[in-house]
């Protein structure tokens, strides 16, 4: 039989080809990609009571007293409970405790309070503490200008550290913010074992 | 281009580059695996059988629902999909091979050594994997057995083959249409399988992202979800549901495809509305890309959040409201007969249907606080997978068989395969429903008392179910041995398309040169 056409794989068109190659490896970056862009998503919108770190620092006490000035009109202080609760990891042998249990606090002043924590094992170990906040839409109001959240820290067996947070409530706070819990938990891993 | 005849014997399988051959190495691997993911289906039917712990530890129980969960998506569904590809999309474009033929061989032949992988977690220590089929970090990062490192890889390689498969058939389908067949000229099964395979291309290397990051959280000490080191678990099911949702769209648009061949065929009409049921399509793949959080509406979303996805998960009941009447206006006034494969698609259209209705209903938010993880969801996606998905299948076999061996499979045996499958399906899934309604929890091995009758009913059915599908794997067996009467290339009167217009059984080689299209 006579073939009329052209070998058909002449046909294939090799920029179709690349373009279908290239999209699968582009989507396989946005997996990696989704990471980051949920965490602008929550920072934005302050969802999932996470804060974040550098927005807080940036926005410093002085440009808040700026903004007091600014806002000072419509602007009157109210008085906020603020409880802490810690918690450790499934080992449940930390010893984590929080200065006070809670603080009334005025929004716009700022406060100290420590948590202090000691390591009971005999071990080095290496620990994060992870912070909440509920309702998690309030989280974009505490702002804390001195905290240990998220560093890693080094605790040899029995020590003992004290920890500050440095924290003040912005102060356009809704009022139905009457009642925060600043959550904190730690996990902790034997130095060793990251070393091995 | 030289076409030789087929090589022989083993080789004949391993170096084939033939779309025939591969898309019957697909529909083959899919039936062994439907086999294996069926019998992990009925261990765990034994164990509910009655409350209790009576046949296997809990710790095994979850292997089962693991990978039968697994071993039916990837290992079943899916295969069987890309293997009618393979047959189908080129002879229905008038094609005369894949675009990609080397490529089609290396996809079907990494599937093997996937699902090898996944299977041989049982034999290790710690066992299979056990976290469900939706691997939920921390169980399936800090908490999994040691196995979970080749779950992991074997994801990998499947996503690889299915990326692979759809690249050939999008290269297929939009390079090698015979002259004069354009885009809106096209059979559905073609552009519901274009759509599939554009979804597979946006979402497998999503789900490869996901397993490697958890490979990266096991053994390269990251946090992706771990929220020690500042990750988050919630994040995990953010990511895989981006990729689950679409999933379960790559695994319903091709069924979409094959039942709006069959019911026109055996209506003996044109597809009612072939332009709508092209949008519909499209619209619902689309719409999977913005609704993946409705699986997750428990996990603490904002209330704009849980509007958002529950509003837009019930936009999706428009579209595929649109196909179900397509359907229905379709058999509507035509002179019908009810063969074997239009017998498993109107069942198809009815419990589909069903499977659609019972997914809106846990689309409301509110309402799905109560539903969620319960055998109401089972319920809702065996309806949707087994009448649906798998029902689909069946009557493409059915309905093509002829064309593939020559030979007619023996309807008798066809319809009692039907009867005895519909009665089994409904009698497995139905009452789920009600203990989901009543509380009864998924994945649990043994369950309170109350719920204790309808689970034994369920057991029988899918028992029923279960040994009814050796009728359908005898009688294909028949037709590959060729005992049956001589099918003609017409195969069925009210047929239409391309495939039909070649002998049957189908040429080695199809359409050397392309047919002209009017």
């Amino acid at each position: 039989m006579m073939q009329i056409n052209e070998p058909i794989k002449n046909k294939i068109d090799t920029r179709l080809l690349f373009k279908l190659v290239l999209f699968p490896c582009a989507m396989f970056g946005f997996g990696f990609l989704l990471i980051p862009l949920y965490d602008v998503f929550c920072d934005i919108t302050g969802l999932n009571g996470k804060f974040d770190l550098i927005n807080a620092q940036r926005v410093s006490a002085e440009q808040i007293s700026e903004q007091q000035v600014d806002d000072a009109v419509d602007l009157i202080s109210q008085q906020v409970i603020l409880q802490f609760t810690t918690a450790s990891d499934l080992t449940n042998i930390w010893q984590f405790k929080p200065d006070v249990s809670q603080l009334v606090i005025e929004t716009g002043k700022q406060y100290k309070t420590v948590f202090h924590l000691r390591n009971p094992t005999g071990q080095v170990m290496e620990f994060t503490s992870i912070p909440s906040i509920s309702p998690g839409l309030a989280a974009e109001y505490l702002i804390k200008t001195e905290c240990f959240c998220f560093q890693k820290q080094i605790l040899q067996p029995g020590e003992e550290v004290e920890m500050p947070l440095v924290f003040q409530l912005r102060q356009d706070i809704p009022k139905e913010f009457a009642k925060l819990t600043l959550a904190y938990r730690i996990y902790a891993k034997p130095l060793i074992e990251l070393i091995n | 281009m030289t076409h030789s005849a087929p090589q022989t014997g083993i080789k004949r399988w391993l170096y084939t580059t033939n779309h025939k051959d591969i898309g019957t190495m697909y529909l083959v691997f899919s039936l062994i695996m439907l086999l294996i993911g069926g019998s992990m289906a009925l261990l765990i039917r034994s164990e509910l059988f009655q409350p209790g712990l009576q046949l296997m530890q809990p710790e095994f129980f979850n292997q089962m629902t693991t990978l039968h969960g697994i071993i039916m998506v990837f290992g079943a569904i899916m295969p069987a999909f890309v293997g009618m590809a393979n047959w189908l999309i080129p002879m229905m474009v008038g094609a005369p091979d894949m675009a990609l033929p080397r490529i089609n061989n290396w996809s079907f032949w990494l599937l093997p050594f996937a699902f090898s992988m996944v299977l041989s977690t049982l034999f290790m220590e710690g066992g299979a994997p056990n976290f469900g089929w939706t691997f939920y970090a921390p169980l399936s990062t800090t908490y999994a057995p040691p196995s979970v490192t080749f779950f992991i890889f074997s994801i990998h390689i499947m996503g690889i083959s299915s990326v692979m498969g759809a690249v050939n058939v999008i290269a297929t389908i939009m390079n090698m249409r015979a002259p004069g067949m354009n885009y809106m000229k096209m059979p559905m099964f073609v552009w519901t399988w274009l759509i599939t395979a554009f979804l597979l291309l946006a979402v497998m290397p999503v789900l490869a992202g996901v397993v490697t990051m958890m490979l990266m959280d096991i053994h390269f000490g990251t946090s992706f979800f771990d929220a020690a080191g500042g990750g988050d678990p919630v994040m995990f099911q953010h990511i895989f549901w981006f990729f689950g949702h679409p999933e379960v769209y790559i695994m319903i648009l091709p069924a979409f495809g094959i039942v709006s061949h069959i019911i026109p065929t055996f209506a003996r009409k044109p597809l009612f509305g072939y332009h709508s049921m092209v949008i519909a399509t499209s619209s619902i793949a689309f719409l999977s890309f913005i609704v993946w959080a409705h699986h997750m509406f428990t996990v603490g979303m904002p209330l704009v959040g849980e509007l958002f996805f529950m509003y837009s998960t019930m936009l999706i009941a428009v579209p595929t409201g649109v196909k179900v009447f397509n359907w229905v206006a379709t058999m509507f006034h035509g002179s019908m007969t009810f063969e074997t494969p239009m017998l498993f698609s109107i069942a198809f259209v009815v419990l589909f249907t069903i499977g659609g209705l019972s997914g809106l209903m846990l689309a409301i938010a509110p309402a799905d606080f109560q539903y969620h993880d319960t055998y109401f969801v089972v319920a809702h996606f065996h309806y949707v997978l087994v009448p649906g998905a798998l029902f689909s299948i069946i009557a493409g076999v059915y309905f093509w068989i002829p064309k593939w061996t020559g030979v007619m499979y023996n309807e008798s045996m066809g319809k009692f395969h039907f009867w005895l499958s519909f009665v089994g399906v409904n009698l497995t899934f139905f009452p789920m429903h009600f203990i989901g309604l009543a509380g009864m929890p998924r994945r649990i091995p043994d369950y309170a008392l109350q719920f204790a009758d309808f689970n034994m009913v369920a057991s029988i059915g899918a028992f029923l179910f279960g040994f009814s599908q050796l009728i359908f794997v005898y009688n294909v067996i028949q037709c590959i041995r060729q005992r049956g009467n001589p099918a003609s290339p017409q195969v069925w009167e009210g047929a239409e398309g391309l495939e039909w217009t070649v002998d049957s059984p189908a040429p080695y080689h199809t359409f050397q040169t392309p047919p002209t299209i009017k």
